[in-house]
């Protein structure tokens, strides 16, 4: 299927045939499992496992919680429920209410052929410099990204249920339930299945001027048609599969290639095409060329490759294990000299920030521990893999950088020089561009950790026997 | 399939013209705008081997016709060509066409649906 087709005809399914349904099979499930490894990891570490479901006992414990969370939160008001629904005349708001608030909407992980949980560490591995859950959730939000894409391709449907796993009492019993241990975050209910019919019309977005700026907060990111000449545009395509597993981290671009407004904008609006937990819209993006900026990254950049590389070569050398020794000195000693660059010679870098505070339903989905904050971090994972994706169907190659963002004094500059208010969290910056020349050893494809180490079948611990 | 671009010009060029001459058309497209900085409307005509894309931009100067397809569009429409000339010539109604699958929508459909009016309201003019 073609990439673009893909992303936008992708949508959140919440109806599926059950038991009269066809079922997945099992190649159509190792490809779809397959596709996630594929996703940006962070110091080559995956900071996800998933929990895989078949069993209708545990299916069912998570349709009733679901089903009791959903009815709380939704059933509470429907004057705050009918504003999610913005995109509706308001004489059609009150049929959408009348099933939704009930709850008896999201008790689809029963009626899904499999259910995926994607567990997040908390901290786990921390020689990978991670030191917020909101990066390593967004990572996993790219995995789950690249497997709704490809559910899709194969004419599966999948949606996300947030509800069952909400609460911090529910996670807790589901943890005792499912054996996965309290230090690994459980992120939603992703559920997949044969689908009641192909949902042929949606989603209802925001305008991209209403969720891009231009260099800084507020400046509005004005496309492209409003200002110039839109005629002459000729949009590239590939395969999704194809797609999915050529994105690469780029170390070194082209200073000269210049990126075309256009292509950030089919970029951006990938992203706006991603599955949106209550279609809140909770992610903006700052386009940046400003080169003062890039030169603050770079340097954060180079501050961290020296912590990094100086630090312990026994460490470097277990997140590189498609290098040799030598490989790996040679390696070392350009990334120290030329490979922190690429915050500089990248044409335009995109911010991504979401909002996790939405407080119209205060004590339930707000900030409070437990809450379903981690909801949003990871649904602007699956927008910035969007982003991927289409970068590189558009021929261009990304880089995502925490630097600025991850070490907390940086991030405090970097937000005030921005103007970003405090209420929106800054996730990761996307360098983009066409790629460099650089040594072999750059570009040298990664291993790619096997499926069967990263996800375990019904109860943590038990490791993934492939289907057939 | 023929090239479908003639067509599109004869049942929209009077539309643009009218929008860019009288100021109470232009006011139904502000409206609809309602302080944004304008939309992008694109179309897809597909038979088995063939597809054509164009859009529509509309801001508060006027609105334009391209040929091709716009990448950051508002809503597309995607359908075979006698659906899709049926839906801006007014004679089809595009929630009619969805429901019978001959039409798809990415993007809000209540916004094609006002599009649609729209296009009927400043044809009558």
């Amino acid at each position: 299927m073609d990439i673009w087709e893909c992303i936008y005809t992708r949508r959140s399914e919440r109806r599926f045939k059950g038991e009269s349904g066809r079922a997945i099979p099992g190649k159509d499930i190792e490809e779809i499992l397959d596709s996630a490894r594929y996703a940006f990891q962070i110091e080559n570490i995956p900071q996800w496992r998933f929990l895989f479901i078949r069993d209708q006992n545990t299916k069912q414990v998570l349709a009733d919680f679901a089903q009791e969370v959903a009815h709380m939160i939704f059933g509470q008001s429907y004057e705050i429920f009918s504003g999610h629904l913005w995109y509706l005349p308001e004489e059609r708001r009150p049929t959408i209410a009348e099933y939704t608030q009930t709850g008896e909407l999201w008790k689809y992980p029963l009626e899904a052929d499999f259910v995926v949980i994607p567990c997040i560490t908390k901290g786990a591995w921390f020689d990978s410099r991670v030191p917020y859950m909101e990066q390593a959730t967004a990572v996993g939000g790219m995995a789950i990204q690249n497997m709704w894409l490809t559910a899709h391709k194969l004419g599966w449907g999948a949606g996300c249920n947030a509800m069952p796993l909400n609460d911090i009492r529910r996670r807790e019993l589901f943890s005792t339930f499912s054996g996965v241990p309290m230090s690994w975050q459980m992120c939603a209910a992703y559920c997949f299945g044969d689908r009641t019919s192909a949902r042929s019309v949606g989603p209802s977005r925001a305008s991209l001027e209403g969720v891009a700026f231009n260099e800084h907060w507020g400046n509005r990111f004005i496309r492209i048609g409003f200002r110039d000449d839109s005629s002459e545009i000729a949009i590239p395509t590939k395969d999704v599969t194809e797609v999915i597993k050529g994105v690469r981290n780029c170390y070194k671009f082209d200073a000269n290639a210049e990126v075309e407004d256009w292509k950030l904008e089919k970029m951006i609006h990938c992203g706006i095409w991603s599955p949106n937990p209550e279609n809140l819209n909770h992610w903006r993006h700052i386009v940046i060329r400003d080169e003062k900026i890039k030169e603050f990254v770079a340097q954060c950049t180079k501050e961290a490759f020296l912590l990094e590389y100086k630090a312990s070569f026994e460490q470097t050398k277990a997140h590189h294990p498609h290098l040799s020794d030598d490989e790996l000195l040679q390696y070392v000693e350009w990334m120290l000299d030329e490979g922190w660059k690429y915050p500089l010679e990248c044409n335009v870098m995109i911010l991504t920030t979401f909002a996790k505070d939405w407080v119209e339903y205060p004590h339930i989905a707000g900030t409070l521990p437990g809450g379903i904050d981690y909801i949003w971090s990871t649904a602007t994972g699956c927008a910035i893999q969007n982003m991927r994706l289409a970068a590189h169907a558009l021929g261009l190659e990304t880089q995502v950088n925490l630097y600025p963002i991850a070490e907390f004094r940086r991030n405090e500059q970097f937000v005030t020089h921005l103007g970003i208010p405090s209420s929106w969290v800054p996730l990761t910056l996307l360098c983009v561009g066409e790629a460099g020349d650089a040594p072999d050893f750059v570009f040298k494809k990664r291993p790619v950790p096997s499926i069967k180490d990263l996800v375990f079948d019904e109860h943590w611990g038990i490791r993934h026997t492939p289907l057939k | 399939m023929q090239d479908k671009s003639n067509e599109i010009k004869e049942i929209l060029e009077p539309i643009i013209s009218t929008i860019h001459s009288k100021s109470e058309a232009q006011s139904i497209i502000n409206k609809w705008i309602n302080g944004r900085y304008g939309k992008i409307i694109g179309w897809k005509i597909r038979t088995q081997d063939h597809e054509e894309n164009y859009h529509l931009i509309f801001d508060p100067d006027g609105v334009r016709l391209n040929v091709g397809e716009y990448p950051a569009f508002d809503i597309m429409m995607i359908g075979d060509p006698e659906t899709i000339l049926g839906i801006l010539k007014g004679e089809k109604h595009i929630d009619a066409e969805l429901k019978q699958r001959r039409v798809m929508v990415w993007g809000n459909l209540n916004e094609g649906i006002i599009f649609q009016k729209i296009l009927h309201k400043i044809r009558k003019m």
